[in-house]
């Protein structure tokens, strides 16, 4: 038996909504860091900041991807109850929704490893 | 036989029936009108008559571009030109008339027969229409505004714009975002809670989940503009720097807030477009459209995605790279989502038996046009690119592509699909694949070479340009297509204008489509359906071909009408299940005046005569008032409605009615708007060149503390007796909500206090006059707050709230919760971050 989440309307926009939050974090450190303690432009992008921001984004991606996976195997498990339909139809695109959350999470994430982070 | 005739004539009796409790008035009483039919069509004319006048404009335009140096057009004409065309263009015609149509089609799609909300549809069509007219009149009086149609500052401040151009766009803009909001909301709580019995989540027509991520689009996309354009005229009119780099502003903050809903707009243009694609792809494929669950996940994607882009309108500000790679990124992320739809169209195709009628013709039109619009777009998305096309007419071309593929011609797809069900009539074959023709080809002469125009390095925005560049044959090209286009355009109205009178009856459900909105009469009775069939499928229309017949003999649910009363089934938002009757509310003059109250607001500010103004706002909160005091528990209902053995209570003896989902949508674009506050408060903070903070903070913490301790006491008393009331207890429950609402006025008291000891300058620093705009926020929602539960305590007193009925104390109750929860979190970042960043 899966987790009752896995079918709970939420999951239409968990996945994204924690994508979005991450990113208004993200965007808001750079910005607050840069201003306030930015790190010398000859270390390139090999900076705490980025370190900090590649940790983040890798943690937030695994998080999206293990409740990517909750659902897909809870879409796949099905389930007894009358709504049973609408449920799998959830579960199903809560897992798409938090799988495309990694994908844009650790692909913007990855950037850090290309520029620094203040230029 | 006999008894189907006797079928046959009862239904024809409660028709007669339907129509004296739904029919629309004649004459002026017409202007009472709130059936979202009606409105919906309102939407779509005016909005079609303003997209006649910015093609208008753009003629003018192309004119004076054909050649090298003219003067046909003097620059500052051109200036004001240019940006009304886009102004009208993206707020007076792409949104309201994609709204209309919503609208028009949401209930009837869904099995409604109405939208749930329908005094706040005519309220928000009114507020268009006026708003419009407000800024429609500045280019006919030759002071329209003149700085491009996303307004930036340094340019639009007084200093650099001085004269009421700028405000006729800040204040007639905003009121007609008004009107988008309020549909926003209307068509959110309407598609989750006034689904047909059985409709689930997966049962739902794709159009719908299209619009419902539109209007929720809309609910977190359009404050930020509507904030930044309140900044701007408090800057204006009142002194207030928020963009004044001198005094602690920073004109990128403009910027932020522009994009932030601008680029999100975009995708509010494309979703409902994209879903007339996958409405009419199915239908004229004659299969059930490829990848349901597919498209569904590409749309809720498509919506969060196009919120982490708009930085890519503002990559050569100097913003560090890293971040512009961000935002690069999630630009070209945004297509995967784009890519989805676009394959499971083609497979629609690829696997059905397509047959092309006139709507195909533009819907292929549209792959065609926004496939290269969507490629141009991943190329604005790399940065360096970007750097290179930046503000030429590469970009124009580009959006061009976007919007008129994206939106344009879906668009007029969709008016030929449902036209027939406008009218009940069919438009010309000829004419129509003419007017197709002729746009198309005129679209791409148009436009296809303004890329290459842009290439050449030719500036946007430039009312003439020199021989000898290389512009020359590419603008004549851009000028002889754009007039192509016109004519194709011409043509298209010429056909629906001569269809009225000459196009052939059109009979039942014409393309032999799946979707309920054929169920109906065509053109439609303003009820919709005599009654509202169990929907638990997706294509109710190919499963039970005999719907339209069934429905209007009134063989389904909710068909009784005796009462008198306008009803349609709540449901379930996710199931579909029925959980109660919603009465709906009738025709009414309030949503006019109340408008007209709002627009006489609006041009008082224009002309700064104060006095006006004040007398404008009481007249508005008067008759907005009034309006929810009529609307409340509907005196006229009694309590029959369990009268059917079966049927459910009506909304408002519920705690969980239509307005309680309205309210809580609605403050998620309040919260929205908060939240833009707030960003715009830590953005300055943070990254303005010239931030002047006081050494103390300037407002006393004592009073601030005491107002707060009394709010969240208002707060709990008011959450507690709802839940006594959910208990069944209501005694005493007037002089608690009068008492509730004394506190709340002790809090505001403290709060004026607070603000009225404090050394607060607001025109001095960019620092003050945020705290000011915070403060005028907290205090409009706490006075509401108090007013809202005073006219409770007063319903209490006549009876129509109490545990009969309790729906509209619970309605209040999240307004309080939120306003508790932006005081406090005001107080953290107003008083207690700056302490704590000193001390750091």
């Amino acid at each position: 038996m899966w987790p009752r989440e896995v079918y709970h309307p939420i999951q239409l926009a968990f996945g994204l909504t924690v994508w979005i939050v991450w990113f208004i974090v993200k965007y808001g450190a750079l910005a607050f860091f840069c201003e306030q303690v930015p790190p010398p432009i000859e270390q390139g992008a090999f900076t705490w900041i980025n370190t900090t921001l590649l940790i983040g984004s890798v943690a937030v991606t695994g998080l999206l991807l293990f409740w990517a996976n909750n659902c897909w195997r809870g879409a796949r498990a099905g389930n007894n109850q009358a709504d049973a339909e609408t449920n799998l139809f959830i579960a199903w695109l809560g897992a798409g929704i938090n799988l495309l959350g990694a994908v844009v999470t650790l692909s913007q994430g990855l950037m850090s490893l290309l520029l620094p982070p203040c230029l | 036989m006999n008894t189907n005739n006797e079928i046959r004539k009862a239904g024809a009796v409660l028709q007669d029936e339907f129509l004296q409790v739904w029919g629309n008035p004649s004459g002026w009483r017409a202007l009472t009108i709130v059936n979202h039919t009606t409105v919906g069509i309102r939407f779509m004319v005016t909005g079609g008559i303003f997209f006649l006048i910015g093609g208008l404009i753009a003629m003018l335009m192309r004119t004076q571009l054909a050649l090298p140096e003219q003067d046909i057009i003097e620059p500052k004409l051109y200036d004001q030109l240019f940006t009304m065309h886009g102004t009208v263009m993206m707020f007076l015609f792409a949104v309201p008339v994609l709204e209309g149509l919503a609208m028009y089609l949401i209930p009837k799609m869904i099995g409604a027969r109405d939208l749930v909300f329908p005094r706040l549809s005519a309220f928000g069509y009114w507020c268009y229409l006026f708003g419009s007219l407000i800024l429609m009149s500045s280019l006919v009086l030759g002071i329209a505004p003149a700085a491009g149609w996303f307004m930036y500052t340094p340019l639009t401040n007084d200093v650099y714009s001085p004269g009421p151009n700028v405000d006729f766009w800040l204040l007639g803009v905003t009121f007609i975002e008004i009107s988008a909001v309020s549909a926003g909301i209307e068509l959110t709580v309407s598609i989750l809670r006034t689904r047909t019995s059985g409709m689930a989540l997966l049962h739902m027509p794709l159009l719908c989940w299209y619009i419902l991520i539109m209007a929720l689009m809309i609910v977190f996309g359009f404050p930020p503009l509507i904030l930044g354009s309140i900044l701007l005229e408090l800057e204006r009119a009142a002194g207030m720097p928020f963009f004044d780099v001198a005094r602690g502003g920073d004109p990128i903050l403009w910027q932020h807030l522009f994009w932030l809903f601008g680029h999100p707009e975009v995708y509010i243009i494309f979703l409902p477009a994209a879903g007339i694609v996958s409405t009419l792809l199915p239908v004229f494929s004659r299969q059930p459209i490829v990848g349901y669950r597919w498209i569904v996940l590409a749309i809720i994607s498509t919506g969060f995605i196009s919120f982490g882009l708009w930085v890519h309108h503002m990559f050569t500000i100097g913003i560090p790279q890293l971040a512009q790679a961000f935002f690069s990124m999630a630009s070209m992320l945004v297509a995967i989502p784009t890519g989805i739809q676009l394959f499971a169209w083609l497979a629609t195709l690829w696997t059905g038996r397509p047959v092309y009628h006139v709507p195909m013709l533009w819907l292929v039109g549209f792959l065609f046009i926004f496939m290269i619009g969507g490629l141009t777009g991943v190329m604005l998305a790399l940065v360096p690119f970007n750097w290179q096309v930046h503000d030429t007419h590469f970009v124009v071309a580009h959006l061009h592509y976007v919007m008129v593929g994206g939106m344009l011609f879906p668009l007029i797809a969709g008016l030929y699909y449902w036209l027939p069900h406008f009218s009940g009539r069919m438009p010309s074959d000829k004419l129509a694949r003419w007017g197709f023709w002729m746009t198309f080809v005129g679209f791409n002469t148009t436009f296809l070479v303004m890329h290459l125009t842009g290439l050449l390095g030719m500036p946007r925005r430039v009312y003439t340009y020199p021989a000898g560049l290389g512009w020359e044959l590419p603008n004549s090209v851009s000028s002889m297509g754009g007039f192509i286009m016109a004519m194709g355009i011409s043509m298209v109205l010429l056909d629906i204008v001569l269809h009225f009178r000459f196009g052939r009856p059109a009979g039942a459900n014409p393309w032999q489509a799946d979707t309920l909105e054929w169920a109906t009469d065509t053109p439609p009775q303003p009820y919709n359906f005599i009654s509202l069939p169990d929907c638990p499928m997706r294509h109710p229309m190919w499963d039970s071909p005999d719907l339209q017949a069934t429905i209007a003999d009134g063989r389904h649910g909710l068909s009784e009408i005796d009462h008198g009363r306008r009803e349609t089934w709540g449901s379930d938002p996710v199931s579909g299940a029925i959980r109660e009757i919603i009465h709906l509310p009738g025709n009414s003059w309030l949503p006019f005046f109340s408008a007209l109250a709002l627009s006489g607001l609006c041009i008082s500010l224009l002309i700064r005569t104060y006095s006006m103004a004040l007398i404008a706002v009481i007249a508005s909160l008067v008759l907005l008032l009034r309006w929810s005091w009529k609307n409340g528990a509907f005196l006229e209902a009694d309590s029959d409605s369990a009268a059917k053995s079966g049927y459910p209570q009506l909304h408002s003896r519920t705690f969980d009615g239509p307005g309680l989902w309205g309210m809580v949508v609605t403050l998620l674009a309040d919260g929205a708007l908060f939240l833009s506050i707030l960003f715009g408060w830590l953005y300055l903070r943070i990254v303005a060149p010239n931030w002047q903070a006081p050494e103390t903070v300037p407002l006393a913490w004592q009073p601030l503390l005491i107002s707060g301790v009394l709010l969240t006491i208002a707060t709990f008393w008011h959450h507690f007796i709802v839940r006594r009331l959910r208990e069944g207890r209501d005694d005493h429950l007037q002089g608690q909500l009068w008492s509730i609402a004394a506190v709340g006025l002790a809090h505001c008291c403290a709060l004026i206090w607070a603000w009225s000891s404090s050394s607060l300058v607001t025109t001095q620093t960019a620092h003050d006059a945020v705290i000011a705009v915070i403060l005028m926020y907290q205090l409009f929602h706490s006075g509401l707050a108090v007013i809202m539960t005073a006219l409770q305590a007063m319903r209490v007193a006549y009876g129509y709230v109490g545990k009969g009925a309790p729906y509209e104390i619970a309605v209040v109750k999240p307004w309080w919760l939120y306003t508790t929860a932006v005081y406090w979190l005001s107080f953290l970042t107003v008083i207690l971050l700056p302490i704590a960043w000193r001390s750091a």
